[in-house]
C-alpha cells in the first residue's frame, strides 16, 4: 500500500489550509471529551488532570463536563494509577492514564511492559487491555535531564504495545480517537513544544488510523522520516535544501508500532535515500529500526548508506548554551542531507 | 514469625453440604498439586511450577465466599486461587502441558492461568504485579456502579513492592471494593520473610486506613468467616481490606526446590501438624457432620477426576505454529 | 595434465600485460570458457576465459602486476589430479626448464593458507614474521599488494549495473571513496541508436546539481589515462589542418529510407552508417588519405578500416569496421550496432580497435553543427561530422531551404597535403550529394 500516489492521504495540517485552527492541545482535549462523551467507560486519571487541567493546561474544562468520577486526580503514583488503568481496562473501562513528564514512564515500566503488553497473549486471547497511557516527551524547555527525554523507543520495542507520536493538531486528535477505541493499550507521545502550535482540524467527527504514514511533503532526491516535533525540523531543512537544489520528501509515520514500513520502503526507492530523524536518543532509537526496515526493503534502490539524526547520547543537559547542542536542528539534516546527495549528477 | 492473630470468630457460616463442597476444593488443589508435581519429576510437564500444597485453606475460604463475577488476581503460585475460583483441572492441566485446549491456548502456562468467566483476571509472574490490576477492577466496580469485588491475593514477598502501597492507598482514598489477601507462607522464594520485612505487616495497611488484620491461614473456617466479613463490607461500599493469612508452604519454592537447605526439617514437621486438610477433615469428623467414608469417596472422586484430566491434557494436541503470532494484538 | 594460465597476446606488439584483477580464486574450481581473469592492454581491458575446466592452483600473479606475455600465471588441474606444489617444480631438470623461483615456501597455518586462498594470494609471495606464515602475514600482504580490489558501489548503482549488463570496474565513481553511485552508471546503449549514444564526459561532468563545493578531483579509469595520453601526442606532434564543407544532406536522407525500407527487421541505418561507406569509397579512390607517416616514411595502408569514435563514461573508445569499402551497408550497420552494445558492456575485444585506418566523429546527434577533431594516430586523417539542419541557401541565384550538414576533415600535413585533402574531401562531398551514383 502506498501513499506516495494519493495525495489526499496527506494530512489535512499541511494541505488543507484554511480550514478552523486550534492548537495541538485543544485537538488532545477536543479528542478526549469527544470519546468520553460517546462512551461512558472512559475515563481519565493521573496526576493534575481534574482541577489543575494538567500541568499542561490540556484538559482544562473536563473535570467540568464529566465530573470528579470520571477525570480522576491520582496521587503520584505512576506505577499505581498504571496499574489501576489495567485493571481497570481487562474489566470494560476505557481509561486514560496521563503520566505528566515522559521521564517518568520508567516508573510504569512493569505495569505496561510485563502486564498492558502481554495480558491479551498470555490469556490466549481472552483478556484485554484497551488503555491509553498519554505522555510527553521532547527537550528543549530547560527542564534538564529528567523531564525532557523521548522515550518513546522503550516502548515502541515491546510487542503488545501500540505507540503514537502526533506531530500536527490534526493528527493529534485523529490518533487520539482512534488510540481510545483501541482495543490495545496505546502508548501516546506528545511533544510538550508542540501544545501551543495551530493547525487546520475540521469541526466533523473523524479519526486517523494508527500504522499509517503520512506524507507531509513529496520530493525526489531524499526521503525524510521524522517523528513528533521532528516533524517541523525536517520540513524546515526540506526548505533549505530546496534552494540549493535538493528535493526532500517527508514522511511522518505518526505511529512508530505498528510501524507502516510500506511506504517508508516505497519513498526510500523512489528517492534512493533515507535519512531518519527523531528525538530519541540516537544509540538503540527508533531511528536505528525504521533505517533497518528501509535498508533491508530497499536496499538494491540506495545510493547511499540510510543516515540516523538522534539527540546526542548524553543526559538532556539544563544550561540553553548545552541542551540545543543534543537537539537535532535542521542545519544538522541539511548538512546530512548535501552529504548524502553529493556525488549525484 | 507471624503476627498475632486477631480474629477467630469461629462460626460456622455454611452448611454441612457447602463444608464438604470447600473440603473437596481443598482436596482438589492438594491432588492437582500433587500430580503436578508428579509431572514434573517424570518430565512429562514442560518447565517449573511453583505448589500451593498447605495454603489451600486460604484461596478456598476466601473464594468460598465470593460470586462468580467478583475478580481475582492471583500469583505464581495460583493453581489454588484459580481452582478455587471455579476453573476446570481438564484445562487447567492442559495449559501446564502447553496444549491448545489450555486456558490460554499453551501462551501462559502455569504461571498465568487467567478466565474472565469465573472472574480469574489472571496469575502474574511478577511478584506484587497484580496489586495494580486488582485495584484497577475495583476502580472499574465504582465506575460501573455494581456491587462486585476484586480480590488480590498475594504473597509476603510482595509486601517490598511498592506498587501494593501506591494501590493500597488509592483503594482507601476511593473507598474501592479490593481484599488484598497476604498469603503469610513465611518465605519470598529462598528466604524466611524475618530478613526482608521490617515492622508490622497489618501496620502496612493500617496506616492508610485500611481495615487490617492477620488471621489464621490454615483455618478454613477462620478464614472464610473473616473473608464474608470484609467482603460483605466491601460490597456495600465500605472500602478495601488487608488480610494477612499465616500459612506455611508445605514444598519448596518450586517443584525442582527439593532441598530447601534454608529452612529445618524440624520447622516443616511442625507446621505439617496444623495441615488445613486435616484440621478440616477433624473437625467435619469430630462435629459428625461427615463419616470417614464421605471424606475418602470424596478423595476418590476427586483422584479419578484428576486422572481423567491428565489423560485428557496429555491426549490434546499442541497449539499449530500458526498459533504463535496471534494475540499479541486484539 | 593441469592446463597453465599464461598472461595472453592481445595485440600487437604487445610485450606485458597488466593483470587486473583475477575473477577466481585460488582454489576454487572453474569451468572451461568462463571468466577467469581481467587483463589490462593499452587499448582495451579484456576478460580472459578460462583454457581448461578445473581447480584453479598454482596462482604467482597479483592483481596489478604487469606481467610478460606468454608467461605462466596459474595452472588449472584437472579434476581427480594431483596438484603439484611448487616446491615439487624444484625438481632441478624441471626448475631449470620452466625457469620457476626455486625456493620453497615458507608453511603456513590452516588460517593463513584460507585467508590466502580466499584473496587469490600466493603464499609463496608472502613474507611471514616468524617461521610459519601467519594469519596477520598474509593480511598484511594483501594489504600492501592492494590485491582486496572490490569496486566501491551504492547497491543501486550496482543493480543497475547488473541490469544494464555493464562492468562497475569501467566506471568512474563521483561518490564518497570514489564509490559508484546510481548516477555513474550509464544509460543501456540502445543498439538501434545512433552511434555515440553517451553524452561526451564533459559534458556530464558539468551537469553535477549537487551546489558549488570544494572543487572535486576524481580519478581517472586506465581507459581515460590511454585516451588523455594519446590525444595529448597526437595534438603535440602532429601538424593538423583543417577542411571544411557544407554539404546537402537530401539524398542521404532518401537513400536512408530507401535503406531502411530494405533493411532486414529491426535493423537501423544511421547516417554514420552511410558516411562510414561513402567515407571508405572516396579513400579507395585517394588512398593517400588512408596512409600515415612512419617516421619520414609515408606508408599506406592496404585495407580501409573505418574507425569510429564512440564515447562511454569514463573515456572514448575507437572500434574499426574492418574493409569498410567491400561491406555493405547493412552489414556496416551490424558491425556498428554491435560494437556500440559491446562498448557499453565493457565487451570489446582487441581485435576490435585493431588496424583502424581512418577515422569518424559524428556529434551531430547533440546538436552540434560542426567541430574540429583532433587525428587519432597512425592514422592520416579524421572526419568530423556536424549535424543536419535546415539551412538557407543560394541555388541558381536563389534563396532556398535545404537540410545541409557540414564536414570537418582534420589531417595530418606530414601525410597530407591540402590539395589531396580538398579531393578526397570534394569526392565525398559529391557521394553524399548523389550517393546512389556512387554505388
Amino acid at each position: 500500500m502506498s501513499t506516495l500516489e494519493n495525495g489526499t492521504r496527506c494530512s489535512p495540517a499541511i494541505h488543507a489550509p484554511g480550514e478552523r485552527q486550534i492548537t495541538f492541545g485543544q485537538a488532545i482535549r477536543e479528542a478526549i471529551a469527544e470519546e468520553m462523551a460517546r462512551d461512558e467507560n472512559v475515563f481519565v486519571i493521573g496526576e493534575d488532570v481534574a482541577e489543575a487541567g494538567s500541568v499542561f493546561k490540556v484538559l482544562v474544562g473536563l473535570l467540568d463536563e464529566f465530573g470528579p468520577e470520571r477525570v480522576i486526580d491520582s496521587p503520584i503514583s505512576e506505577a499505581g494509577i498504571a496499574g489501576i488503568g489495567v485493571g481497570a481496562a481487562i474489566t470494560g473501562m476505557r481509561p486514560i492514564v496521563d503520566i505528566m513528564f515522559g521521564d517518568f514512564t520508567t516508573l510504569v515500566m512493569d505495569q505496561l511492559v510485563n502486564q498492558a503488553a502481554k495480558t491479551h497473549y498470555m490469556s490466549g486471547g481472552k483478556l484485554t487491555v484497551p488503555m491509553v497511557l498519554r505522555t510527553t516527551l521532547g527537550a528543549s524547555r530547560r527542564s534538564a535531564a529528567q523531564h525532557s527525554q523521548s522515550l518513546h523507543a522503550l516502548f515502541s520495542h515491546i510487542p503488545g504495545l501500540k505507540v503514537a507520536l502526533p506531530a500536527t493538531p490534526y493528527d493529534a486528535k485523529g490518533l487520539m480517537k482512534t488510540a481510545i477505541r483501541d482495543d490495545n493499550p496505546v502508548v501516546i507521545f506528545e511533544d510538550k513544544m508542540l501544545y501551543q502550535e495551530k493547525g487546520p482540524v475540521p469541526e466533523e467527527e473523524y479519526t486517523l488510523p494508527l500504522g499509517q504514514a503520512d506524507v507531509k511533503r513529496t520530493g525526489e532526491d531524499i526521503t525524510i522520516i521524522a517523528t513528533s516535533s521532528m516533524v517541523y525540523v525536517g520540513l524546515e531543512a526540506a526548505d533549505k535544501l530546496a534552494s540549493i537544489g535538493i528535493s526532500a520528501e517527508l514522511i511522518d509515520p505518526r505511529t512508530t508500532n505498528p510501524l507502516d514500513s510500506d511506504t517508508l520502503i516505497q519513498s526510500a526507492k523512489k528517492t534512493s535515500r533515507a535519512l531518519v530523524l527523531d528525538e530519541g536518543y540516537r544509540q538503540y532509537g527508533v531511528t536505528g529500526e525504521i533505517a533497518s526496515v528501509i535498508a533491508d526493503g530497499a536496499f538494491y534502490y540506495l545510493d547511499a548508506p540510510v543516515k540516523r539524526i538522534g539527540a546526542m547520547n548524553v543526559p538532556v543537559p539544563f544550561s540553553p548554551a548545552m541542551e540545543d547542542l543534543t537537539i537535532p536542528d535542521a542545519d544538522d539534516v541539511v548538512e546530512t542531507a548535501k552529504a548524502m546527495c553529493a556525488g549525484d549528477s | 514469625m507471624s503476627e498475632k492473630n486477631d480474629s477467630n470468630p469461629n462460626e460456622t457460616e455454611l452448611d454441612t453440604e457447602h463444608w464438604l463442597q470447600a473440603y473437596e476444593q481443598m482436596v482438589k488443589i492438594r491432588t492437582f498439586e500433587e500430580t503436578a508435581n508428579d509431572l514434573y519429576t517424570s518430565a512429562r510437564m514442560p518447565g517449573i511450577t511453583h505448589l500451593y500444597i498447605g495454603e489451600e485453606a486460604i484461596a478456598v475460604g476466601i473464594c468460598e465466599a465470593l460470586r462468580q463475577d467478583d475478580y481475582i488476581t492471583s500469583t505464581h503460585r495460583g493453581h489454588g486461587h484459580c481452582l478455587a475460583k471455579g476453573a476446570d483441572l481438564d484445562r487447567m492441566f492442559a495449559e501446564l502441558l502447553g496444549k491448545e485446549a489450555g486456558y490460554c491456548r499453551g501462551k501462559g502456562g502455569s504461571m498465568h492461568i487467567a478466565d474472565q468467566e469465573t472472574g480469574n483476571l489472571g496469575a502474574n509472574g511478577i511478584v506484587g504485579g497484580s496489586a495494580g490490576i486488582a485495584t484497577g477492577a475495583g476502580m472499574s466496580i465504582k465506575l460501573r456502579g455494581t456491587d462486585q469485588v476484586s480480590v488480590c491475593f498475594f504473597g509476603d514477598g510482595a509486601l517490598g513492592q511498592g506498587l501494593l502501597y501506591e494501590s493500597m492507598n488509592m483503594a482507601q482514598l476511593w473507598k474501592l471494593p479490593v481484599i488484598y489477601v497476604c498469603e503469610n507462607n513465611q518465605y519470598g522464594e529462598y528466604t524466611h520473610n524475618s530478613k526482608t520485612a521490617a515492622g508490622s505487616m497489618v501496620g502496612r495497611a493500617s496506616g492508610f486506613g485500611v481495615h487490617a488484620q492477620a488471621i489464621d491461614g490454615q483455618d478454613i473456617r477462620t478464614v472464610h468467616a473473616t473473608a464474608r466479613l470484609v467482603i460483605e463490607r466491601a460490597r456495600k461500599g465500605g472500602g478495601p481490606a488487608f488480610l494477612v493469612c499465616n500459612t506455611y508452604r508445605f514444598r519448596g519454592h518450586h517443584v525442582g526446590d527439593i532441598d530447601r537447605p534454608y529452612r529445618t526439617r524440624e520447622e516443616e514437621a511442625e507446621w505439617a501438624k496444623r495441615d488445613p486438610l486435616t484440621l478440616l477433615e477433624d473437625w467435619l469428623l469430630k462435629s459428625e457432620q461427615a463419616e470417614k467414608q464421605v471424606l475418602e469417596r470424596i478423595q476418590q472422586e476427586v483422584k479419578t477426576a484428576v486422572d481423567d484430566a491428565v489423560a485428557f491434557a496429555e491426549e490434546a494436541s499442541f497449539p499449530s505454529e500458526s498459533e504463535v503470532d496471534r494475540h499479541v494484538y486484539a | 595434465m593441469a592446463k597453465e594460465v599464461i598472461m595472453p597476446a592481445l595485440g600487437m606488439a604487445q610485450d606485458e600485460g597488466v593483470l587486473l584483477r583475477w575473477l577466481k580464486k585460488e582454489g576454487e574450481m572453474v569451468t572451461a570458457g568462463e571468466p577467469l581473469m581481467e587483463v589490462a592492454t593499452d587499448k582495451v581491458d579484456v576478460q580472459v576465459e578460462a583454457p581448461a575446466s578445473g581447480l584453479l592452483t598454482l596462482v604467482t600473479a597479483k592483481e596489478g602486476d604487469e606481467i610478460p606475455v606468454g608467461q605462466v600465471i596459474a595452472q588449472i588441474a584437472a579434476e581427480g589430479e594431483e596438484v603439484p606444489a611448487p616446491q615439487q617444480a624444484s625438481d632441478p631438470q624441471e626448475a631449470a626448464a620452466e625457469d620457476k623461483p626455486a625456493d620453497p615456501p615458507l608453511p603456513s597455518s590452516p588460517v593463513a593458507a584460507r585467508i590466502a586462498a580466499e584473496h587469490g594470494v600466493d603464499l609463496s609471495q608472502v613474507s611471514a614474521a616468524g617461521g610459519r606464515i601467519s594469519k596477520e602475514d598474509v593480511e598484511a600482504h594483501i594489504r600492501a599488494a592492494g590485491s582486496d580490489s572490490r569496486v566501491l558501489a551504492s547497491p543501486k548503482a550496482r543493480r543497475l549495473a547488473r541490469e544494464r549488463g555493464i562492468d562497475l570496474a569501467t566506471l568512474v565513481g563521483h561518490g564518497p571513496e570514489g564509490a559508484v553511485l546510481a548516477a555513474d552508471v550509464p544509460m543501456v546503449a540502445d543498439p538501434q541508436a545512433e552511434i555515440l549514444p553517451q553524452p561526451v564526459p564533459e559534458v556530464a561532468a558539468t551537469t553535477d546539481r549537487a551546489p558549488a563545493m570544494e572543487p572535486e578531483t576524481q580519478s581517472v579509469s586506465r581507459m581515460w589515462q590511454i585516451m588523455a595520453q594519446r590525444l595529448t601526442d597526437s595534438w603535440t606532434s602532429v601538424p593538423h589542418f583543417y577542411l571544411v564543407r557544407d554539404v546537402s544532406a537530401a539524398q542521404l536522407m532518401n537513400w536512408r529510407t530507401l535503406l531502411a525500407a530494405g533493411a532486414a527487421d529491426g535493423a537501423k541505418i544511421t547516417y554514420t552508417d552511410m558516411l562510414t561507406k561513402l567515407s571508405a569509397l572516396s579513400l579507395a579512390r585517394f588512398p593517400r588519405l588512408n596512409s600515415f607517416w612512419d617516421d619520414g616514411k609515408i606508408v599506406t595502408n592496404p585495407d580501409i578500416n573505418v574507425g569510429l569514435a564512440i564515447a562511454v563514461e569514463d573515456g572514448l573508445l575507437v572500434p574499426v569496421v574492418h574493409s569498410a569499402d567491400r561491406l555493405r551497408v547493412d552489414e556496416i550497420a551490424a558491425r556498428r550496432a554491435d560494437l556500440v552494445a559491446r562498448a557499453n558492456g565493457a565487451g570489446l575485444l582487441p581485435d576490435d580497435f585493431a588496424g583502424g585506418t581512418f577515422t569518424i566523429s559524428n556529434l551531430g546527434m547533440y546538436g552540434v553543427d560542426a567541430f574540429n577533431a583532433i587525428v587519432n594516430p597512425p592514422q592520416a586523417a579524421i572526419l568530423a561530422v556536424g549535424r543536419i539542419a535546415d539551412r538557407v541557401v543560394a541555388e541558381n541565384g536563389q534563396p532556398v531551404v535545404r537540410p545541409m550538414m557540414t564536414l570537418t576533415l582534420s589531417c595530418d600535413h606530414r601525410a597530407v597535403d591540402g590539395v589531396r585533402a580538398a579531393q578526397f574531401l570534394d569526392a565525398l562531398v559529391g557521394m553524399i550529394e548523389e550517393p546512389l551514383r556512387a554505388l
